[in-house]
């Protein structure tokens, strides 16, 4: 801390910057800067307009393997491994460019963006400290995040045996019946 | 269709390719070495490359990009998804930034 250089204090304020834009929660830039609280606080402030959350960040590997979460957190790790292993990025260069391009997918793909920048992250420490892992579909061959260690033999991912209520969430079922309500156009 | 306007077109795409290709690097280096598919070698060349050289290149009677999936069973599966979820795209995107099963470094702490 002592030795900090303006250019490197330069580069973690547009790092706090990014990561606050696309969302990021407190706890995120306290780990991954070197900026102080109260420096972060006033930067969250300015740029969001309000006081950063409060409370914990999500902290259990269970929401990662559910069947939605499953696919969007699949897509968003495999980026970020591209990424780090095959075009060189560091690993919060990697994490930012990941989740971008994650983004993108969801706006092309007229998804919602499943997985925030903070989960994203967590994801992303939860790959470094091996509680979570890759496995690989037996059908379809793409990569689906699964618990370590977890045996999986005939892996089967969440898109090609998707779960019978896949997708039929109640707000979905809401969205449908006030479609259906207002004399809806649209089909499914 | 003429094989002279087929050849055209491919000339058309390379050159078109070339350049786009060049663009993304331009703008982010390492997200375009991720959607070209392309190592770092590969994008500091084709970053080097003058217009005069793209045209070159591109003067030929193949396509100068390659298809984004090796396996045909692997795309069929993809294409005749029983199950519609609207997740097509999604599954598209993540099974071309999954590393193919062969290319990966020896797994052998499995």
């Amino acid at each position: 801390m002592s030795a900090k250089s303006p250019v490197t204090e330069m580069h973690q304020v547009q790092l706090a910057i990014e990561l606050i834009e696309l969302g990021a929660r407190l706890q995120v830039l306290e780990t991954e800067t070197d900026l102080s609280r109260t420096c972060l606080t006033k930067l969250y402030k300015e740029l969001r307009g309000k006081s950063p959350p409060k409370g914990m960040l999500p902290f259990s590997t269970d929401w990662f393997i559910t069947w939605l979460p499953n696919i969007h957190a699949s897509l968003f790790i495999n980026i970020h491994q591209r990424l780090q292993e095959d075009c060189g990025c560091d690993r919060i260069d990697a994490f930012v460019r990941a989740f971008r391009l994650y983004q993108e997918q969801v706006q092309i793909s007229d998804q919602e963006t499943v997985l925030g920048l903070t989960r994203a992250w967590t994801l992303m420490r939860f790959f470094e400290n091996d509680l979570l892992q890759l496995k690989d579909c037996t059908r379809c061959g793409g990569q689906f995040v699964i618990h370590a260690y977890a045996p999986a033999h005939d892996y089967v991912c969440g898109i090609c045996h998707p779960p019978s209520r896949a997708g039929k969430t109640m707000r979905r079922a809401a969205a449908l019946s006030a479609l259906a309500a207002t004399g809806g156009r649209k089909q499914g | 269709m003429s094989d002279e306007s087929l050849i055209n077109e491919i000339q058309d795409l390379n050159l078109t390719y070339l350049l786009l290709a060049q663009r993304m690097l331009q703008s982010d280096r390492a997200s375009a070495m991720f959607r070209l598919k392309i190592n770092d070698d590969m994008a500091e060349l084709l970053l080097s490359l003058s217009a005069r050289q793209l045209a070159k290149l591109s003067r030929t009677n193949q396509l100068l990009c390659r298809f984004g999936y090796e396996d045909a069973e692997q795309l069929r599966i993809l294409t005749h998804q029983q199950r519609e979820q609207d997740l097509s795209g999604f599954h598209s995107s993540l099974l071309m930034a999954s590393r193919p099963p062969h290319s990966k470094p020896d797994e052998t702490g499995n």
